[in-house]
């Protein structure tokens, strides 16, 4: 193989090597894009899905405050406080009784970009107390509302909206759905 | 090359395969990155979509039941989504602090008609005043205004000026329009480049209309009265219409309390917090069709159990994808 020979071939297998090299780190990217909006996706329908359940097994959307733990909490367009009718069970399978006239407060509150759920249950309610993480990477909340006197209303619009960036590039994902209190 | 002595021409079956392997797995790279870009754009499509036929079936929970007639891939109801592109702009002469709102509309919402619409978060609102400043920079054909307890895009009152100098309140009622301003139309001043105050008192099925460059309320342009089935509440939406470009600042809306929005701690280019929301104009070629039905089993047909259908239709790569999903809803309030 001559000079010549030799720099051309080494030339063309640099060329294909910065080929397949920037295709696979076009497809690394796309790639990482992707899953990062996957990962935005899913953690707002888990999210969503939560809540939703929350207020469509709600007695009332409370008015004023209610204080869980010594932290108080407010119904208004980023912060939802529910009564639920207070349960002997919350074992996936196993049956669930409403305890009559006991009360659980629930709260869905963002805390910085960390959507959280705050509980203050009855006694002898299976529910579990205290703080939960319900989604990350939350930008915001919002809560609407079919009434602008909390006491009287019977639906809830959410919208949760979620970013995270991913190789320079921001990455948004909104969610959105209603939900109509069954037990009020 | 040369093998056994002989030199040899052209390539040898190693080069060749070595050749043909790493074109092959440039193809599969780049084919794969395709499928999978397409694969995800479609499940984000569909999960949109889902969202919305959910949506959709949820607000019919709160309709009454008389209000559920029959019908066949009709518009959905009693949802106000947003149309076209809504965003912070900063602004030179911004009427308080550096931004504004911004309505323009997108290629998916038309060149007539009702261009833009975005959805005052909050709630529901009955009884209340509302006031925005608005200013439409340049055109010759355009309207805008609000909406006023707006359920869906064929139920709201609409509160408008128009690039004639006339300004109207219209009812839209099951897609039909009623004019409830004076006849003829009133007319206003020079309503280009400038930002006016649009002000508007609604109490139960009488609204008292106000436009001037001062907030005066002292005496309204004009009053306008529903008579026929009113409205009663609703959400309020700021509207462009014949894709005017308009710049909305200050919307206040006063009830027992106030609530302000001047725009200003929010980024310029993006969406208001708490104003993101989403709608069928956000699928390409989105539309949506329900379809509500007496329940019939056999030959017997039920008029107090209704089945519901909502599906949502967009275009993916020029194929139509759908999401249709069911449930009923009874006159006696269980459902499922």
């Amino acid at each position: 193989m001559t000079i010549s020979e030799t720099l051309v071939t080494i030339f063309i297998f640099c060329l294909i090597g910065v080929m397949v090299v920037g295709i696979y780190l076009a497809y690394d990217n796309v790639y990482k894009v992707q899953i990062g909006y996957n990962e935005l996706s899913t953690n707002n329908s888990m999210a969503i899905d939560k809540i939703l359940d929350n207020i469509k097994s709600a007695t009332r959307v409370v008015n004023g405050e209610t204080t869980i733990d010594g932290n108080p909490y407010t119904t208004d367009n980023d912060t939802l406080v529910l009564e639920l009718p207070s349960v002997d069970s919350v074992e996936p399978g196993q049956p669930q009784n409403i305890i009559s006239g006991k009360f659980d407060y629930l709260v869905y509150f963002l805390d910085g970009n960390k959507l959280k759920s705050d509980l203050k249950k009855a006694t002898g309610s299976a529910r579990k107390e205290g703080q939960q993480s319900v989604g990350d990477f939350v930008d915001t909340l919002v809560f609407n509302f079919n009434n602008i006197d909390y006491s009287s209303v019977n639906k809830v619009e959410i919208i949760l909206s979620a970013s995270k960036t991913i190789k320079n590039q921001t990455l948004e994902v909104v969610s959105q759905t209603t939900a109509e209190l069954r037990n009020k | 090359m040369k093998f056994g002595g002989k030199k040899l021409k052209g390539f040898t079956l190693i080069e060749s395969i070595i050749a043909i392997g790493l074109t092959g797995i440039l193809i599969l790279i780049f084919a794969a990155s395709n499928t999978y870009i397409s694969a995800n754009q479609y499940l984000k499509h569909k999960s949109l979509a889902t969202q919305l036929a959910e949506e959709e079936l949820e607000a019919l929970r709160n309709v009454q039941f008389a209000q559920l007639s029959n019908r066949t891939a009709a518009n959905f109801i009693e949802v106000a989504y947003n149309k076209g592109v809504s965003q912070v702009e900063s602004l030179t002469g911004a009427p308080s602090g550096a931004n504004v709102y911004e309505l323009t509309p997108s290629s998916q919402s038309g060149t007539t008609g009702v261009t833009s619409l975005s959805v005052v978060p909050g709630f529901d609102y009955s009884d209340f005043t509302v006031t925005v400043r608005i200013k439409v920079p340049t055109g010759s054909s355009w309207e805008t205004g609000l909406f006023l307890r707006y359920h869906d895009i064929n139920n709201y009152y609409r509160v408008y000026l128009t690039s004639s100098n006339l300004y109207f309140v219209k009812k839209v009622a099951g897609g039909t329009e009623t004019p409830l301003q004076p006849q003829p139309a009133p007319s206003i001043s020079a309503p280009i480049n400038n930002f006016y105050y649009l002000t508007i008192i609604a109490d139960g099925n009488n609204f008292k209309v106000y436009y001037d460059t001062t907030p005066d309320l002292t005496t309204p342009k004009f009053t306008a009265t529903d008579s026929d089935s009113p409205f009663l509440s609703g959400r309020i939406a700021l509207f462009g219409g014949d894709s005017v470009h308009a710049y909305f600042d200050d919307v206040s809306i006063f009830t027992s309390s106030t609530t302000t929005w001047n725009f200003d701690s929010d980024t310029p280019g993006k969406i208001a917090k708490g104003w993101q929301r989403f709608g069928l104009n956000d699928l390409p070629g989105g539309a949506a069709e329900l379809t509500i039905s007496d329940y019939t089993i056999g030959s017997t047909t039920y008029t107090d159990l209704k089945t519901i259908k909502a599906k949502v239709k967009w275009n993916e790569k020029d194929k139509e994808k759908s999401v249709e999903i069911s449930t009923y809803i009874s006159k006696h309030g269980l459902s499922l």
